[in-house]
C-alpha cells in the first residue's frame, strides 16, 4: 500500500481554527475530490501538498507519495504537478519553450524537441510549438498547460479548479482530456462545482474529511 | 533646497544659498572654515527636517478632509473646466522650456559668429565640437564608466535584496535605503569624504563610483520594487511545481519577465549617476572629471558654445539609456504579445 498519495491524519490549522482534517489514500488512477465553498481550506490543502504554505499555519500528520515523506522537501523536489485556475503559461516563452521548461534535463536536442512535439500531438496541438502563448485560444492554452505539467513527469497531480475559467462546452472536453491523460497518477481535484466532482468519479470529501455526495 | 549644482548656476551669488555657501567653506584651502561648514551643514539638516515635519503636519491636517469631501458626494466637475487648462498650460510650458533650453544649447554649440541683436547665428560651424572633442570624449568615457559601475552595483544589490525578501516571504525595510534621498548631500558627503580619506582612498574612480552607488540605489529601488513585488507569485509557484529551483526560477522566469522594468531601472540609475555633481567633486577629490562637473565648472565662465556642447552630451547619454530601455524589450519580445502590453499581465 505504499503506492500513491497518502494523507495520514493531516491537519492544518491557523491559530485556533482547524481548516483541514484529512486521512486518505489515493492510489494511481484514482481522483479524490475535495469540495467546499471558497474560504473552506481547499487552497490551504493544495499549498500544504506542494510545500508552499505561508507562515502562520501549523500542520500535523504526514503526506507521503509512493512511500516518500514529502514534509521536508521543497516544492521543486516533491514531483507533484499542479494545474491552476489560470493556465499560467510563461508569457516570455514560446509554446515549445514552455513545455521544455518542465522537461527533465538531459537527452539530445532532437530528442527533447521530439518529446515536446509528441506531447503537443497528444493534445491535438501539432505544429503549435513556435507560437506565442498569447495568440492561443482559452482551450488551447489549457491544453498546453496540461501538456507542460505532464511533461515534468509528476508522480501525482493536483487540480485547482482548472476548469472554472473555461466556458461550458469546453469544460467537459478539457475535463475528459485531463482525466484520461492523468489516469496513471493519483489525482486530487479541488472544486466547488458538483459537476466536476461527478465527472471525476472518485470519492468526494470536504476539507474536514466528511464524505459528500455531489 | 539642498541642491548645490543648480543653485550655483541659477541662484544668486552674493549671498549664495546655504548649500552653496557650505560647499565653498568646505573647499576653502585654508581649512579654517571647516568647523563653520560643519555647523552650517547641521543647520541645513535641521532646515530639511523642519520642512519635512511641516509637510507631514500639513498632510495630517488635510488628509481627513478628503474622505469628508468624498462622503459629501461632491463631484467637483465644475473645477475641471478651470483646472484642466491651467494644468495643460503648466505642463506645456515646462516641456517647452526644457526643449527650447536644450535646443538653445544645441544651437550655441554649433554657432559661429552670433552678433546682437540677431535672432540666429550668422554662421554655423562645428569648430566648437572638433576643438572640444578630445576633452568631451575623455569626460564622456569617465562619466559612462562611473555610471556603469555604480548602476550595475546598485541594480545587483537591489535585485538580490528583493529576491531574498521574496524567497523568505519578508517585507524589506526601506527606511535606510531612502536616507541618501532625505539627508542633504552637503550634510553628509564631507563626513563620507573624511571617512574615505581615513580609509586610504585619495579620490579615484573606484571610490567615486562607490559614492555614486549610494545615491543611485534609492532611485533604482524606487523604479524596480513596485514591478518586482507586483509579480504574480503563482507564476513562480507554477515553475516550482515543474521542478525548477529558486535560482532557475529567478534567471529563467522572473528576471526575463521583468526585463522591461529592470532595464528602465538601469536607465534611471545611469541618469542619476551621470547627473551627480557634489559626490563626484568631493569624493573624487577634484580629480574625477565628468560631463556634469565640467559643465558646471564651465557655467561660471562665459563660453556658451562650449557649455552647449557639454550640456548636450550630458542630456544625450541618459536619453540614450532610456531609448535602449524602451526599444530592447520590444526587439527581444517582438513575438510575445503579453510582454509588449502596456502593463504586462503577469
Amino acid at each position: 500500500m505504499t503506492n500513491g498519495l497518502h494523507l495520514n491524519a493531516l491537519t492544518i490549522s491557523q491559530g485556533p481554527n482547524t481548516l483541514v482534517r484529512l486521512t486518505a489514500h489515493i492510489p494511481p488512477g484514482q481522483v479524490l475530490t475535495i469540495m467546499g465553498p471558497s474560504g473552506s481550506g481547499k487552497s490551504t490543502l493544495l499549498a500544504a501538498l506542494i510545500g508552499a504554505l505561508p507562515p502562520g499555519f501549523t500542520t500535523t500528520g504526514t503526506i507521503t507519495l509512493n512511500g516518500t515523506n514529502l514534509s521536508p522537501l521543497p516544492t521543486q523536489s516533491r514531483q507533484i504537478g499542479l494545474l491552476f485556475q489560470d493556465d499560467l503559461l510563461f508569457p516570455h516563452l514560446s509554446v515549445a519553450q514552455n513545455l521544455g521548461f518542465g522537461l527533465k534535463p538531459g537527452g539530445s536536442k532532437a530528442d527533447r524537441a521530439a518529446r515536446i512535439e509528441d506531447a503537443l500531438t497528444k493534445m491535438d496541438l501539432t505544429g503549435f510549438g513556435p507560437r506565442d502563448p498569447a495568440t492561443l485560444s482559452g482551450g488551447q492554452r489549457a491544453r498546453v498547460a496540461l501538456a507542460r505539467t505532464l511533461l515534468a513527469e509528476p508522480k501525482a497531480l493536483l487540480l485547482d479548479e482548472p476548469f472554472s475559467r473555461l466556458d461550458q462546452g469546453l469544460r467537459a472536453q478539457i475535463r475528459t482530456l485531463v482525466f484520461t491523460q492523468a489516469r496513471s497518477l493519483p489525482v486530487i481535484l479541488v472544486t466547488h462545482d458538483p459537476e466536476d466532482a461527478r465527472a471525476a468519479g472518485g470519492p468526494v470529501l470536504s476539507p474536514m474529511g466528511d464524505t459528500l455526495t455531489p | 533646497m539642498t541642491n548645490v549644482d543648480m543653485a550655483m548656476i541659477l541662484g544668486p551669488n552674493l549671498p549664495p544659498p546655504l548649500a552653496v555657501q557650505i560647499t565653498k567653506w568646505m573647499a576653502d584651502p585654508s581649512l579654517t572654515h571647516i568647523p563653520t561648514a560643519a555647523a552650517a551643514a547641521l543647520l541645513q539638516l535641521a532646515l530639511v527636517a523642519a520642512t519635512l515635519a511641516l509637510w507631514l503636519i500639513t498632510e495630517r491636517l488635510l488628509s481627513p478632509l478628503i474622505p469628508t469631501l468624498a462622503h459629501k458626494g461632491q463631484r467637483g466637475r465644475s473645477l475641471d473646466a478651470v483646472l484642466s487648462p491651467i494644468a495643460q498650460t503648466l505642463g506645456l510650458t515646462l516641456a517647452a522650456s526644457l526643449i527650447f533650453g536644450i535646443a538653445g544649447l544645441a544651437l550655441w554649440s554649433v554657432a559661429g559668429l552670433w552678433q546682437f541683436p540677431h535672432a540666429l547665428p550668422d554662421t554655423l560651424t562645428l569648430s566648437t565640437w572638433t576643438k572640444a572633442l578630445p576633452d568631451l570624449a575623455r569626460t564622456s568615457t569617465t562619466t559612462l564608466t562611473l555610471a556603469l559601475i555604480a548602476t550595475t552595483a546598485a541594480l545587483t544589490l537591489t535585485l538580490a535584496s528583493l529576491e531574498s525578501h521574496h524567497r523568505k516571504g519578508t517585507k524589506p525595510g526601506t527606511a535606510l535605503i531612502f536616507l541618501p534621498l532625505i539627508i542633504p548631500q552637503i550634510a553628509f558627503l564631507p563626513g563620507l569624504q573624511i571617512l574615505a580619506l581615513h580609509g586610504g582612498a585619495k579620490g579615484g574612480l573606484a571610490i567615486t563610483a562607490a559614492a555614486h552607488t549610494l545615491f543611485v540605489i534609492p532611485y533604482v529601488w524606487l523604479s524596480l520594487a513596485p514591478a518586482f513585488t507586483a509579480f504574480d507569485t503563482r507564476t513562480t509557484l507554477a515553475a516550482a511545481t515543474l521542478g525548477a529551483s529558486p535560482s532557475r526560477i529567478f534567471w529563467a522566469v522572473r528576471a526575463p519577465m521583468l526585463l522591461a522594468p529592470i532595464l528602465t531601472a538601469f536607465a534611471v540609475g545611469m541618469a542619476v549617476s551621470i547627473g551627480q555633481y557634489l559626490p563626484t567633486l568631493m569624493i573624487g577629490g577634484g580629480r574625477v572629471e565628468t560631463l556634469t562637473t565640467e559643465a558646471i565648472a564651465l557655467s561660471s565662465g562665459g563660453n556658451r558654445r562650449l557649455i552647449g556642447a557639454y550640456a548636450l552630451m550630458q542630456t544625450l547619454l541618459p536619453a540614450l539609456g532610456f531609448a535602449l530601455a524602451l526599444t530592447l524589450p520590444r526587439l527581444i519580445y517582438a513575438n510575445r504579445r503579453t510582454m509588449l502590453a502596456e502593463r504586462p499581465h503577469i
